[in-house]
């Protein structure tokens, strides 16, 4: 508040024109009375603004006159008046000041004095046309004790009762008297008292007094001043008009000198302004028609004596009556506009001038009633074109068109009914809304001609601008606020910084926002001109931060690259004056937080060279004061909003980056929970879920866990031609608490730079990845992913963080491996470890597991092998105590556990399959096919090679081809012995150095994977898994090219005849059988025979009813494909010898032994054979003595000798087409038999008997008699063979026709008929079977 | 001794193509003459604005000026403003020029590849306009 104006305020304005123009000034004004309300004393703008206030809201009063009828009477209450402008009273009354009140706080009689003093000053300056004036005053709050009644502690104190006229006058009655207060303690007029020449009324107030009063006290003194102007009004209207003296504008003073005053025209002259000055007053005192008639009058007379400033004054008078009854409700907008200026000035709301003060309900108010009272002239809008359909009735009727007003206003002064308007209908000689600017700009006109007339001309100018937005016509305001800039009028540099922002002001109201905006900123511009003597920065860094709307520019830059409206070039001078004018104000914070601004929203419309100028300045700017990111608030009340340079340096690229896979958290799996019978629902009950998850499209699919570690890469490029150095770099994250690890980084120019962000989360929940903050050019920049343009990138990312789980470090007692695993999930291993061992060689490794963590036991532990062998091999190849393992855990933190894994390096030691080649093929892993399908490729060329047919292709085609390689072989071996079929092995055991690469060591790969988990992250359900990478070297030991089955001396044994070679390159000890040892040198090879027990009889029965049970199954599943007997069988040979024979070598010298199996060894059919019990159980007794093994008989020559067979049928099934043969022949012991012995033996009966059926258990006896012719030792063949049954079918129709039906019918549709278990029975019959009795008989035959 | 300031604004109030045409050689003038221009030339657009609507022609004459400075438009049919600033009158000249640039903007904006509101970077705009000035407003 701008307590006490200098008193060398008033002799400024030596020359008559008047000094300051009154910018706020419009047409209503000219009907109020003119009050000076002034603050006094020692500036207390809190305690006194209420005071104020509540004098600014009486501005209007209604009185009744004598003739009875009210008079709507309005004040206007201004806060300074130079004295001058009353010296243009005469002109235009409405300029003079009737009234003062003064307000003062004291807290001393000193100060009381003083206000007093100031009072009467005031009073004296304005002397010359003071009516009345009034002081009020607020003291010292009364002491403690005194204070009662808040509300009884009102006083008054008339001091001066020369106005006592006032108390009969007041209407209001609500004056409290003097004498009921009397009786309240503490009235302040009575401890202090105001001095003796002090002569007006004041009123008392304590400070904190709520002053109830007031309003009325001002009323009165209000009323005191109407009727003072009413009766001068009335003394100005009873004056003759022969007697008027000339009244005169101040300049005009020189110019009336000498003049003949009583010539006709003067006389005129002094009649016309008289009945102008009258024509004002009547205004001001409320009667209108009066006033409108008057002017019309005194229009016409000045114009016919060419008086111009007058005539120029009274039309303006005439506009501004009409505009009294017209637009009443601008007086309300005005109040309006009033209060929404107040806010821009903020802190010093009383450096403005005084009107803004009278924004109250009270003014709205009354104005509202008084509006409703002309119930046409409710609303803005609707006023104009009713009164304007008014007007037409009302000049249609009297027939007196527009143009012709002055004519017709002489008739109608005199039919001029008091307030008749009031009553709904408008005067007739008011102005037409539409005439009114063409009135105001005759008078511009008019005024124009008067060189000191310009202040009268612009504000007249401004009074019309005023009305014409109002009418809502901007063109005509635009053409008013034209006018004002060419009106030649010497002015201050601040009174033309005054005009511009008035102009902007009324620009801005019609919304020629880029008009205001213009000048608002050659307002900016003017007040720190570089003439000026005193810049005023803070003047013009608000008004250019005012034109921001009309460059189209925003406070917020996310606002304005949102928009990319406006003109670039303008956008940047703006705000590079805004800048210079923060700087020059010393907030280094604004003009950093500018020149920041200014770098995001206009870097697309700089050229490169100006990119990097500003991004220089902004440093240079920003080494004063740092930039950061938070609002400024301006003293007056506007935020500037943070501008973040979101593209400095350019982000290209942003990536979440998930934990390293070995700790990457895991779902652990849980058994599933029984959730009723149904497999699959098509109800889903967690739909909630699923469609939130949708929603989040930024979702991260990754996991990142609490208090670990976590990374987000950034990719940066950098714009500017030199080095950008980027400091603090961190996340910007939302929702869970995140520790940002701070990173700075030089970016080179132009080149993109990859950029790692890490941060800790410290809880678990979601964490909302919002982009990251940096420091670059001397600004703290929030740069948010959902600000960057022009960029495929997301607003945010949201990722998952769960609760912490432990770490581990893992360590083997292995070397570890120079080379990495290509194993899938290679990505998870930790360590690893390798190791060699030779085929069937056992081995073990301690495995030990530290729990890094600080905090978090180690409570859950699963370990699993994975390795790119099939899983029954894994199983024999990798052992881990789990139970010893499990009995471990928890591992407290920071401390360790050890568990060891038995490794057994398990291959195929039959030859000629090579182990590698079992495994890969027989390894289900889909990963595992590349690595199959290289080790294949050295075989594939051998592919052709009939000697190793079953290295290549599926299992099912290497069965086959097994079956195959059999068939080569039985038929090779033909008639001949099965012995010989050794002899067919060579091929393939020549064929071992083909082998030798593929042989000569196997790699296998195998992860040790082990999930762990602990703490709340273990309730949660995830774990951690990594791994220990294993590389096994199998070196090829023991290796066996060949196999034959011999039946041994005894029949419950057979011989497996082996070739084993020594494939490493020391000499190997064998041990095949209990006791029997053999040294092989490296590289060769020997043949060891070991005996084993052969396969009983109820295993096969086993063997046969399972594979009975299977085909019927596969039947049953319409499978084609049967299996056949044999196959089972031989299966189960194959096994029974893998049990039975192990052979354990040792490298001599080193004390590296093992085991090698015959696992997988193939027989044949002659094989099978010999390796089952045979069915047929002999009983052969020559010459009555029963056939022991190797027991010797002998007989003579012609002498016959009785032979007699008998075969039990051992096995569960009856035989059937058995054929009993007897054959002799000798042994020459040379490998050559001689089987023709026709003159040399002879038997009695057939050496052929064929036997149809042989039941279960059932006994068949054969006797017959032998001659030998010659002595010698003979050999007895006794075989019994069965030959598939179409052979011998006649035999059968006639035991077993069933079985032929059916057998016959399985050879019309073979695989595919029905078939029971006879069917299968004879399916196994159809398989040729020799059963021998072993050995064969010796015979001696002697001479006689 | 004339000067004239052209300016296309596009609908955003954004300058889509400037030039000057001078009788003034060239280092003679001040780089603050075209900001000054500039700023002539936006604030006219409120006016330009308003008077579009009340007038059917295209052309506005001299609807703004600032000290000695002129400001007349022309209004293509998509609401593009053309706005000359100039220290001198030469309604005629103005007219002309202003049709000239109309068909050779149309033209121009006929290009699939030319997006409206955008600067226009035409070389062959440039020397048509270089032309016209030098023809109907410089002569």
């Amino acid at each position: 508040m701008r307590a006490v104006s200098g008193p060398g305020a008033s002799n400024v304005g030596v020359d008559s024109v008047i000094s300051r123009l009154d910018y706020e000034q419009n047409a209503l004004h000219h009907s109020c009375l003119l009050v000076l309300l002034r603050g006094v004393g020692p500036s207390r703008a809190r305690i006194l603004q209420r005071a104020f206030e509540k004098v600014r809201r009486v501005n209007n009063i209604k009185v009744t006159d004598s003739s009875g009828n009210v008079r709507n009477v309005y004040f206007r209450f201004i806060h300074d008046h130079p004295v001058e402008h009353n010296d243009w009273g005469d002109f235009q009354t409405h300029r003079r000041l009737l009234g003062l009140v003064t307000i003062g706080k004291f807290d001393n009689q000193t100060e009381l004095n003083e206000l007093c003093r100031h009072h009467e000053s005031l009073k004296v300056r304005y002397g010359s046309t003071l009516y009345e004036s009034r002081a009020i005053f607020f003291g010292p709050d009364a002491d403690s004790n005194s204070i009662i009644n808040h509300q009884m502690k009102d006083g008054l104190s008339v001091v001066d009762n020369k106005h006592a006229v006032l108390q009969t006058i007041g209407e209001h009655g609500v004056r409290p008297d003097t004498g009921t207060k009397e009786c309240q303690p503490g009235r302040i007029q009575d401890e202090y008292t105001t001095p003796s020449n002090f002569k007006s009324q004041a009123f008392f107030y304590r400070e904190q007094d709520s002053c109830v009063d007031l309003e009325a006290r001002i009323g009165d003194f209000l009323n005191a001043l109407f009727w003072v102007l009413e009766s001068r009004r009335l003394e100005r209207s009873r004056e003759k008009a022969e007697k008027v003296s000339l009244l005169l504008a101040p300049f005009e003073k020189r110019d009336f000198v000498g003049l003949d005053m009583e010539s006709r025209n003067n006389r005129k002259r002094c009649v016309g302004r008289v009945m102008k000055n009258l024509a004002d007053l009547s205004l001001q005192a409320g009667l209108l028609d009066e006033a409108l008639s008057l002017y019309h009058n005194a229009n016409e007379t000045l114009r016919s004596v060419g008086d111009s400033l007058w005539v120029g004054a009274s039309e303006e008078g005439l506009c501004a009556a009409s505009a009294v009854i017209l637009y009443p409700q601008m007086r309300e907008i005005e109040t309006l506009h009033r209060n929404a200026s107040l806010q821009e000035t903020g802190t010093s709301p009383l450096r403005k001038t005084p009107e803004k003060w009278r924004a109250s309900d009270a003014t709205k108010k009354i104005n509202v009633t008084a509006a409703t009272t002309t119930d046409a002239l409710t609303s803005h809008s609707s006023s104009c074109s009713s009164v304007s359909s008014i007007l037409t009735n009302n000049s249609s009727a009297s027939g007196t068109p527009t143009t012709s007003t002055s004519s017709s206003s002489t008739s109608t002064i005199s039919a001029v009914a008091p307030m008749g308007h009031r009553n709904g209908e408008l005067p007739g000689n008011i102005l037409k809304p539409e005439e009114i600017p063409n009135y105001y700009r005759k008078a511009i006109i008019n005024y124009s001609k008067y060189r000191h007339a310009a202040t009268i001309e612009t504000e007249a100018a401004l009074k019309a601008t005023r009305i014409c937005i109002e009418q809502n016509s901007p063109l005509d305001v635009a053409m008013f606020l034209q006018n004002i800039l060419y009106i030649n009028l010497s002015m201050s540099e601040p009174e033309r910084v005054k005009q511009f922002e008035i102009i902007t002001e009324l620009y801005q109201q019609i919304g020629y926002q880029r008009k205001a905006a213009f000048f608002q900123r050659l307002a900016a511009l003017k007040h720190v001109h570089q003439g000026s003597q005193a810049p005023d920065w803070t003047q013009s860094y608000r008004l250019l931060l005012g034109s921001f709307t009309g460059y189209l520019l925003s406070l917020d830059s996310l606002e304005v690259l949102e928009n990319a409206a406006g003109w670039p070039a303008l956008q940047i001078d703006l705000l590079q004056s805004l800048i210079t004018a923060a700087r020059r104000l010393g907030h280094s914070a604004l003009a950093t937080r500018h020149m920041t601004f200014l770098l995001q929203t206009q870097w697309g419309n700089m050229t490169a060279t100006e990119q990097s100028e500003m991004a220089v300045q902004l440093q240079n700017l920003s080494a004063q004061c740092e930039g950061s990111p938070v609002p400024l608030v301006l003293e007056n009340g506007t935020v500037i909003p943070p501008a973040n340079l979101t593209d400095l340096p350019y982000c290209m690229k942003v990536v979440v980056k998930d934990l390293p896979p070995h700790l990457r958290p895991q779902r652990i799996k849980i058994a599933k929970a029984d959730s009723g019978p149904f497999l699959f629902t098509p109800i889903h009950f967690n739909s909630v879920d699923s469609r939130d998850k949708k929603k989040n499209k930024n979702k991260i699919a990754f996991l990142w866990v609490q208090s670990d570690l976590c990374e987000v890469c950034v990719t940066l490029r950098n714009p500017l031609p030199f080095e950008l150095p980027v400091t603090d770099m961190r996340l910007l994250t939302n929702g869970v608490v995140f520790e940002s690890l701070p990173q700075t980084i030089i970016l080179q120019p132009h080149a993109p730079t990859h950029i790692s962000l890490h941060g800790t989360p410290i809880e678990t929940g979601q964490l909302d990845l919002q982009g990251y903050s940096t420091h670059t050019l001397g600004v703290k920049s929030n740069c948010r992913l959902k600000h960057m343009r022009g960029r495929n990138l997301p607003p945010n990312y949201l990722v998952e963080v769960i609760p912490a789980l432990p770490r581990i470090a893992i360590k083997t007692s292995l070397p570890q491996t120079a080379t990495f695993s290509n194993m899938s999930r290679a990505d998870i291993v930790v360590t690893s470890a390798s190791l060699t061992l030779y085929n069937g060689e056992s081995s073990s490794c301690t495995i030990t597991v530290r729990n890094e963590s600080d905090t978090l036991p180690l409570e859950h532990l699963e370990v699993s092998i994975n390795s790119n062998v099939e899983q029954e091999l894994q199983k024999k190849m990798f052992r881990i105590d789990d139970k010893a393992l499990q009995a471990q855990l928890p591992v407290a933190p920071l401390s360790t556990i050890e568990f060891i894994l038995h490794i057994y390096a398990d291959a195929d030691f039959v030859c000629p399959l090579p182990p590698a080649a079992g495994s890969v093929h027989s390894n289900s892993g889909g990963a595992s096919n590349e690595h199959g399908a290289s080790s294949l490729s050295p075989y594939s060329n051998m592919s052709g090679h009939a000697s190793l047919p079953m290295r290549v292709g599926s299992p099912d085609h290497r069965r086959q081809q097994e079956s195959q390689n059999l068939n080569v072989r039985s038929t090779l071996s033909g008639a001949q012995q099965s012995l010989a079929s050794l002899n067919v092995q060579p091929g393939a055991v020549g064929g071992l150095p083909n082998l030798r690469p593929a042989q000569s060591s196997q790699h296998i790969e195998a992860q040790l994977r082990l999930k762990y988990s602990g703490g709340e992250a273990l309730v949660a359900g995830y774990c951690r898994q990594c791994a220990v990478s294993f590389n096994l070297e199998l070196l090829p030991s023991a290796q066996i090219t060949s196999w034959d089955v011999l039946p041994a001396e005894i029949a419950s044994q057979f011989y497996l005849v082996l070739d084993i070679s020594n494939l490493t390159a020391q000499e190997m000890s064998l041990n095949y059988t209990d006791n029997k040892n053999i040294l092989i040198e490296a590289k060769e090879s020997c043949r060891v025979p070991i005996p084993v027990d052969r396969c009983s009889l109820e295993q096969v029965c086993i063997a046969r009813a399972a594979e009975v049970a299977e085909n019927l199954e596969r039947e049953l599943c319409f499978r084609t494909q049967l299996l056949s007997f044999s196959d089972a069988l031989s299966k189960l040979c194959s096994t029974h010898i893998a049990e039975r024979v192990k052979i354990n070598w040792l490298l001599t010298g080193t004390d590296i032994k093992g085991v090698a199996s015959l696992r997988g060894i193939v027989l044949s059919h002659e094989m099978v054979d010999l390796t089952t019990v045979s069915p047929i159980q002999w009983y052969i007794s020559f010459q009555d003595a029963p056939v022991q093994p190797h027991s010797e008989m002998t007989c003579t020559v012609g002498q016959r000798a009785q032979l007699s067979i008998s075969l039990t049928n051992q096995s569960l099934q009856p035989l059937k087409n058995l054929v009993l043969t007897i054959k002799f022949y000798q042994d020459y012991l040379n490998g050559m038999e001689n089987y023709n012995l026709e003159t040399r033996v002879a038997i009695s009966g057939p050496n052929r008997i064929t036997i149809p059926v042989l039941e279960k258990s059932a006994q068949s006896q054969h006797n017959c008699s032998v001659i030998f012719f010659t002595p010698g030792r003979f050999k007895a063949s006794i075989e019994c063979a069965t030959r598939p049954q179409q052979q011998g079918s006649g035999i059968l129709t006639r035991s077993c026709p069933e079985a032929t039906k059916l057998s016959q019918l399985e050879t019309l549709s073979s695989p595919s008929a029905n078939l029971n278990t006879l069917s299968a029975s004879s399916l196994d019959e159809q398989q040729p079977h020799v059963w021998k009795f072993i050995p064969p008989i010796e015979v001696t035959v002697m001479e006689p | 001794m004339s000067t004239y300031y052209f300016v296309i604004v596009g609908h955003n109030d954004n300058p889509i193509f400037e030039k000057e045409f001078s009788t003034v050689n060239k280092e003679q003038r001040k780089e603050d003459h075209r900001h000054l221009s500039q700023f002539i030339a936006h604030a006219a657009l409120d006016l330009v604005d308003e008077h579009k609507w009340k007038t059917a022609n295209m052309q506005l004459k001299s609807i703004d000026r600032f000290n000695q400075w002129f400001v007349s438009a022309f209004i293509t049919a998509s609401q593009i403003r053309f706005i000359i600033v100039h220290d001198n009158k030469n309604d005629e000249g103005i007219k002309n020029f202003f049709h000239e640039i109309y068909d050779t903007y149309i033209k121009h904006s006929m290009n699939a590849f030319y997006k409206i509101d955008t600067p226009i970077k035409s070389p062959m705009f440039e020397k048509k306009s270089e032309i016209f000035g030098r023809k109907y407003l410089l002569s």
